[in-house]
């Protein structure tokens, strides 16, 4: 309802005018859920029963009351900030928070833009580790990337798993007391991601409404509860020093599926949907009764799935392909950009079944059908 | 440092993202998002009035409810607040520094002759006897006795160390880390901005402990003529090319054509010494310009920027101007305490204290959306003395009724 007249946290952004590009095979998705049934998943924070007493209903009302509310945001603060992180790609900055041992970060669907891209994860300390982009759901404003280095501590000493806090079970309710993390106006070398305090205003739908502060730069890092939970991620910010919206965390979860398995839902806001079709990254040619393989674009998905020049295909995603000239654009065009499909190839006299994470073009290419033809 | 680095090309990135990558549907993307975002300021007010009726105020962190939780807090220190006013209208707050008239406030924030009005009603005129540039601290003198004063020998603040302090939370287990007992401050921590009021008038949490703030470029918005070269006769002055859309010349009234002769009485006739002048300040500063136009002598005040209009610091400024004021000077500290109170511009200048009341600094700058700034106490304690003893006196006395 107020998204029209609502600005984007992003701090600058511009339309990617390339395809994506990287190396499908770097990325190890971590099939671990950070929801339920996770050992390695951290314990919330306990909520001491005097604060549980002080805080309800209404406000605090007593000098030792705010003590008991001053001293949990301090064990939320040394829990949580550590983990909040800066994620930088080329043409975008926002943040993000850390919510499993696997390193899976979950920020805000306008900064990682897309699927599979590289991007950059900056700790409050300013060290930097390598991460990629994975599900992303535009209409939600929901994202997924994930780390993709072994995990290790602020002086590059190996860990079991990346230091994180858990996503919460049960989601926000109006009146919560908040704590916002993340960088605003970007990473500020010196600077620890900021907090800020507030309390849960309003909760529709799509978004969880704070009196917790934001400004550019803060998309995608971290709303939390008092037992250091992410219960929202940051969004979108109005007018009014009170209009800052959040992505409730069960979005995150009813999308969990899609976002782990690197999927795009919608696309960027404002951007044309011809802009953004499922691309394999290949030409063929009809050889005979065969279709072979006769270019691999550096870059793309067939490229990132070790597909090479020669390969004879026979099928993409189940359905056998015949030997005709338009036959992996017509299949191509059934899937979705950045869908993950097998190819099935005959290699040197073998068949070799390649895990394929599609990309996306924009312009008529091979191995996408052009709008006016297709649709 | 790496840091620093990685910070300038980033720094670089956007400009070259606004500079050359931006194509012409890009350029025109972001006009329509400004547009669509003032022109549909209505629809969000509607919003909002829609909110707010089911909202109650007590939900609000800031609501008076939450403030009179903290009424013991400020008990004291609300006697030594003080209201700096200018014809009978509060421009800032300020601290009794010492028990016969002393008055800390926030310096640019002073552009007349002030009062200072204390809590029991009495109203004082002030002189000002200090100004330090580089705090924005202005030492005001009020002809009273025995005032109540402020504490100002709060411990040390612990400053932002962050790597020991990442080190320790990051390896930490689910085991709490003993720290909720110390007596220091710690982010998160509450910050109760004082005014002269039973219940303080503002409050918020330690954002992030003490640190540099780093001075922000000022610009003025012209293209200078780099060839002009004044004739016999003339007073040496810098020409103007053009003025750039939407900055700080145009605002004030600067023409192209225009020949600037002065900065704050300061002459400026090369291009270099005027570049000068212009990077000694701050964003936000006043500056008194002297020009020649045509034959006629004219003198303008601009309010120098902090931003260049390029798209990425347009939408960054934009953002930040959302939900309030923002302080004219307010980049450029040697050291300042971040924290999410939302205050006005004209409720700078006042003491913040923590949950025990102890002065923890002063309010010295509305910097942004999500930021202000107070100056650590253990910093204003280095400057009284400068500022009480006349070494830092104002050059003209503007600020002195007899």
């Amino acid at each position: 309802m107020y998204s029209t007249a609502i600005s984007r946290l992003n701090h600058d952004q511009k339309p990617r005018r390339q395809g994506a590009a990287g190396f499908l095979a770097m990325v190890t998705l971590a099939a671990a859920s950070a929801f339920g049934g996770e050992e390695s998943a951290r314990a919330p924070i306990s909520l001491p029963t005097d604060l549980v007493t002080a805080i309800d209903p209404g406000p605090p009302k007593t000098v030792d009351q705010l003590r008991l509310l001053q001293e949990q945001v301090r064990r939320v603060v040394v829990a949580a900030r550590p983990v909040t992180v800066a994620v930088e790609l080329d043409d975008s900055v926002g943040s993000g928070v850390i919510v499993s041992g696997e390193g899976l970060v979950l920020t805000a669907g306008h900064v990682c833009v897309e699927p599979n891209r590289e991007l950059t994860i900056r700790f409050p300390d300013g060290r930097q580790v390598v991460g990629r982009s994975l599900g992303v759901n535009h209409p939600l404003d929901s994202g997924l990337a994930q780390i993709t280095e072994e995990p290790t501590n602020a002086d590059g000493e190996p860990l079991k798993a990346w230091p994180h806090v858990p996503l919460a079970k049960e989601k926000a309710t109006v009146g919560d007391w908040v704590i916002g993390l993340g960088q605003p106006n970007g990473f500020v070398s010196g600077r620890s991601p900021p907090v800020r305090l507030g309390r849960v205003l309003s909760i529709d739908k799509e978004a969880i409404n704070t009196d917790v502060t934001l400004v550019g730069g803060d998309s995608g890092g971290p709303l939390l509860n008092l037992q250091a939970e992410v219960v929202g991620i940051h969004s979108k910010i109005g007018e009014q020093i009170t209009s800052n919206y959040h992505v409730p965390v069960d979005l995150y979860r009813a999308n969990w599926e899609r976002l782990t398995s690197g999927r795009m839902t919608g696309v960027p806001d404002g951007e044309d949907p011809d802009d953004w079709r499922p691309m394999l990254g290949l030409a063929v040619r009809v050889v005979g009764n065969k279709l072979v393989v006769s270019q691999v674009f550096p870059g793309q998905a067939a490229e990132g799935a070790g597909v090479r020049v020669g390969d004879v295909l026979k099928s993409l995603a189940g359905e056998p392909l015949v030997a005709a000239p338009q036959a992996v654009e017509r299949a191509v065009q059934r899937l979705e950009p950045f869908e993950r499909v097998r190819l099935l190839v005959r290699r040197n006299g073998t068949d070799a079944e390649l895990e394929l994470w599609l990309g996306r073009g924009s312009v008529d290419f091979p191995g996408t059908l052009s709008a006016r033809e297709g649709r | 440092m790496n840091a620093q680095e990685n910070k300038r090309k980033w720094l670089c990135v956007f400009l070259a993202a606004a500079c050359f990558a931006a194509a012409p549907a890009n350029a025109q993307r972001d006009n329509f998002d400004e547009t669509s975002e003032s022109g549909d300021a209505i629809s969000e007010s509607i919003q909002q009035l829609f909110n707010s009726l089911w909202i109650p105020r007590s939900r609000f962190l800031n609501s008076p409810h939450l403030r009179s939780a903290f009424r013991t807090t400020v008990a004291e220190v609300r006697n030594a607040t003080v209201e700096i006013r200018t014809r009978g209208k509060r421009i800032a707050y300020g601290g009794v520094v010492g028990p016969d008239g002393w008055v800390l406030t926030k310096a640019s924030l002073i552009k007349s002759a002030v009062t200072c009005r204390l809590k029991d009603g009495r109203e004082f005129d002030a002189r000002l006897v200090g100004v330090d540039a580089e705090t924005d601290l202005a030492m005001l003198k009020v002809a009273a006795k025995d005032l109540p004063t402020l504490d100002l020998s709060a411990s040390q603040a612990p400053q932002e160390l962050m790597e020991v302090s990442l080190q320790r939370e990051a390896g930490a287990s689910d085991s709490e880390p003993d720290d909720s007992l110390d007596d220091s401050v710690r982010p998160g921590d509450w910050l109760v901005s004082v005014g002269l009021g039973r219940d303080p008038f503002a409050i918020g949490v330690v954002s992030v402990m003490p640190r540099a703030i780093e001075k922000r470029p000022a610009f003025l918005g012209v293209a200078l003529d780099l060839e002009h070269v004044a004739s016999e006769g003339q007073t040496a002055g810098v020409k103007i090319q053009s003025v750039s859309p939407g900055g700080a010349a145009e605002e004030a009234g600067i023409e192209s054509g225009d020949r600037i002769t002065k900065i704050d009485h300061q002459p400026t006739p090369t291009v270099e010494e005027l570049k000068r002048q212009i990077a000694a300040r701050h964003p936000g500063d006043r500056v008194e310009i002297e020009l020649i136009r045509g034959d006629e002598s004219v003198v303008l005040l601009a309010m120098l920027r902090s931003w260049a209009p390029n798209p990425a610091e347009r939408r960054a400024h934009y953002q930040n101007n959302l939900g309030g004021k923002l302080s004219g000077r307010r980049f450029g500290f040697p050291s300042a305490l971040q924290h999410d109170t939302v205050l006005e511009p004209n409720e700078c200048g006042g003491p913040v204290v923590d949950l025990d009341g102890r002065v923890l600094g002063f309010n010295i700058a509305r910097a942004g959306r999500t930021e202000s700034y107070a100056l650590p106490v253990e910093l204003v304690r280095t400057r009284l003395f400068d500022l009480m003893s006349g070494s830092l006196a104002p050059a003209g006395e503007p600020a002195s009724p007899q």
